[in-house]
């Protein structure tokens, strides 16, 4: 299907897609947008994972990333649906210590700074790692480096649930790109995958359980 | 037929079915622990290679599964850990009715009993910790109840489990990568790092150790302590691989000092927070923390260069009294809690101001909890003291300074427990002692209260099958 194409020439456009994707997740509020970035993000994974892998084996990544996207936008979808009923209470949710930046401009210019850091700690560490790993390409580290970085940003700068379940699903995108240089074993694609889409029906789930009538 | 399917696959697919028959709580638990006790009585007949017949049809039990290219392999050695597990999540689902667990408790106790054995038979063994990051999803399924918020210590518990992954496989990279040239010290130093990161997340070394004493508090107390207990037991199972298959990490002195120091840390911490803590399932947190601070410091004698005499039998000795202790200590928490003054929400329910003098109204789980607790910190006639007993002699005469610092710690547990028996007793006013406990509670805290002693008393009944444990790491001075 693929023959006579290389991913590795969209590899640029990749690390574009993927900073884009993780400064959109970090910043925005809006599910939606979330969602949206999501996709983007495993559309990024998957050109930069098909560098290593047959473009078959790395399609696993940009299946199993859409479909927890999809997951998390349907929970997120009904959620919003329960909030915005005219007969419904007000719900808080519990335990967010998370200011968003929208709200404020200096909460936005943090966020923004943040990223700067991040990136500028990605860029100094780059030329180490890569003599320290020469088997992984320089976008492939790059947008490795860069989506572990922002995703534990975000991890740090969150406790809601649903963002805590972007986070980590940015940290392990990341993760998966430098992995996916090094080994190549279906089973390996499968569980990562696996573990993808747990973490998305973990995101679902804390998204609906609030608003879950306990039948225990 | 292999060992693979009647292990992991059967187990798992009983942990749909229970969870799609969840509505008949009673029913669902009793096959489940009828089901478990079955494949641990199987496990026990070591069956694994034989030939079996049933009516015309002649089986041999093969160890071996392919799974997507990757082998999952249960073999002879592999069968009293087998048992380990599944009488483990028996005793477990036994308590569970009484404990008043969430209805899906057995189902997801069934698939993560299932995913840990799959942890335990994948090859190349690293991807095992993917299996476990699996069983942690179950669990945390298992630990949001619905039309309740999301627990602060559900997602710093998912957070700090997940960023252990990557270490840990990235080390499985760089690990082969030292197999082939040993000499590399930078590879070696950065695999070690990757090694002692990941570990420290998945076992919840200091300062990554905050979720237990936080789940401890919010979610439902025997809940937390099987997830503990399971995982723990589990994780310190998949490290024991590491040590056991690389020679040189096992040589290297540093790494011996290493797991020592993070162990003396872990023992040190779990006992000092706790004797400052006013909440009981704080205090079982903190108890889990010295718990596997206790592990990794009988570990780290074992792989000790400079000639510790002690085996590996150690450590597996402390696996029955802790899944007793911890059990105890869970029910006789949920058993207070019920009756806990609920002034400011579900969590504050085991918070000192509330169960106040409630001794009196509940003795035998008050007493259960006293025990539970004096077992753990390795008092004289319990079940914790053969195994604690071994590992002081060890420290001793290791190094002194050593023991007597891990004393500290279990001496903060100890007065966390003094003060826990103080407050149970004193109450506000004098009233007379009663039994509030329904009769399954009270029969089977009883049973976990004279487990504890009977262990005590005859360690040599039970002990010297969990040494025996020992021989799946041939390497590690069994």
């Amino acid at each position: 299907m693929f023959s006579g194409f290389e991913l590795a020439n969209l590899s640029f456009a990749a690390v574009i897609f993927v900073l884009v994707s993780a400064i959109t997740l970090l910043m925005s509020q809006d599910w939606r947008w979330s969602i949206g970035a999501l996709l983007v993000l495993y559309l990024g994974v998957f050109i930069l994972v098909g560098m290593s892998w047959p473009v078959q084996m790395a399609l696993v990544k940009l299946i199993a990333g859409w479909f927890s996207a999809f997951v998390l936008a349907i929970a997120s979808l009904t959620a919003y649906r329960i909030d915005n009923r005219s007969d419904r209470q007000e719900y808080k949710p519990g335990g967010s210590a998370y200011i968003p930046p929208s709200t404020r401009f200096s909460g936005f210019l943090f966020h923004v700074l943040a990223t700067v850091l991040i990136a500028l700690v990605v860029i100094s560490v780059m030329p180490k790692i890569m003599i320290q790993f020469a088997v992984i390409d320089l976008e492939q580290m790059l947008g490795a480096l860069i989506l572990i970085g922002l995703g534990l940003l975000h991890l740090s700068l969150t406790a809601q649930p649903s963002r805590v379940i972007f986070g980590l699903m940015t940290v392990l995108a990341g993760f998966e790109i430098v992995y996916a240089a090094v080994e190549f074993s279906t089973l390996v694609a499968g569980l990562l995958s696996g573990a993808n889409l747990g973490l998305a029906i973990l995101g679902a789930y804390f998204i609906s359980a609030p608003t879950m009538e306990s039948s225990e | 037929m292999s060992s693979p399917v009647v292990w992991i696959i059967f187990p798992l697919t009983a942990g749909l079915l229970a969870f799609f028959f969840r509505r008949w709580e009673k029913a669902v638990t009793i096959s489940a622990i009828a089901i478990t006790i079955g494949l641990a009585w199987f496990a026990w007949q070591d069956p694994i290679g034989d030939l079996f017949r049933l009516g015309n049809l002649s089986l041999t039990l093969d160890e071996r599964l392919t799974v997507l290219g990757r082998r999952l392999e249960l073999q002879t050695a592999d069968t009293s850990i087998l048992v380990l597990i599944y009488l483990g999540a028996a005793f477990w689902f036994g308590g569970s009715i009484v404990a008043k667990t969430r209805r899906i408790f057995v189902a997801v106790g069934l698939a993560v009993a299932a995913l840990l054995t799959a942890a335990i038979a994948v090859e190349p063994f690293l991807y095992a910790a993917l299996l476990i990051e699996l069983a942690i999803f179950f669990c945390i399924g298992l630990l949001v109840e619905p039309g309740k918020a999301i627990l602060p210590g559900v997602l710093r518990f998912l957070t700090l489990q997940t960023l252990g992954l990557p270490f840990i496989l990235f080390a499985g990279w760089l690990l082969a990568g030292v197999e082939s040239s040993p000499e590399d010290s930078e590879l070696v130093l950065q695999a070690s790092l990757m090694l002692a990161f990941g570990f420290s997340f998945l076992l919840a070394i200091f300062p990554f150790h905050t979720w237990i004493p936080m789940l401890a508090e919010e979610a439902h107390p025997y809940t937390v302590a099987f997830v503990c207990y399971l995982l723990s037991t589990v994780i310190i199972f998949f490290g024991l691989n590491f040590l056991d298959r690389y020679n040189w990490l096992r040589n290297q002195p540093d790494v011996s000092q290493l797991i020592r120091f993070a162990g003396l840390l872990m023992v040190v911490a779990g006992g000092f927070f706790a004797a400052f803590q006013n909440h009981l399932g704080r205090i079982m947190g903190f108890a889990v923390i010295l718990e596997i601070g206790i592990t990794l410091l009988a570990v780290g004698a074992v792989i000790n260069p400079a000639g510790s005499d002690q085996n590996l039998g150690i450590m597996f000795i402390q696996i029955l009294p802790r899944g007793v202790e911890l059990g105890l200590w869970s029910l006789a928490l949920v058993t207070i809690s019920g009756y806990g003054r609920d002034l400011a929400g579900g969590a504050d329910r085991l918070r000192f101001r509330n169960i106040q003098g409630l001794g009196r109204q509940l003795p035998v789980a008050s007493l259960c909890l006293v025990i539970a607790q004096m077992s753990l910190v390795g008092f004289p006639l319990l079940a914790g003291f053969p195994a604690h007993r071994a590992l002081w002699l060890g420290l001793a005469s290791e190094s002194p300074i050593l023991a007597l610092t891990a004393m500290l710690g279990y001496g903060g547990m100890l007065l966390a427990s003094l003060r826990t028996m103080a407050v149970l007793v004193m109450g506000p006013a004098e009233t007379g002692w009663q039994i509030s406990e329904t009769w399954s509670q009270t029969i089977l805290l009883v049973i976990g209260g004279i487990a504890l002693i009977l262990i005590g008393i005859f360690p040599h009944w039970f002990l010297p099958l969990m040494s025996r444990m020992a021989e799946l790491f041939p390497n590690l001075g069994s």
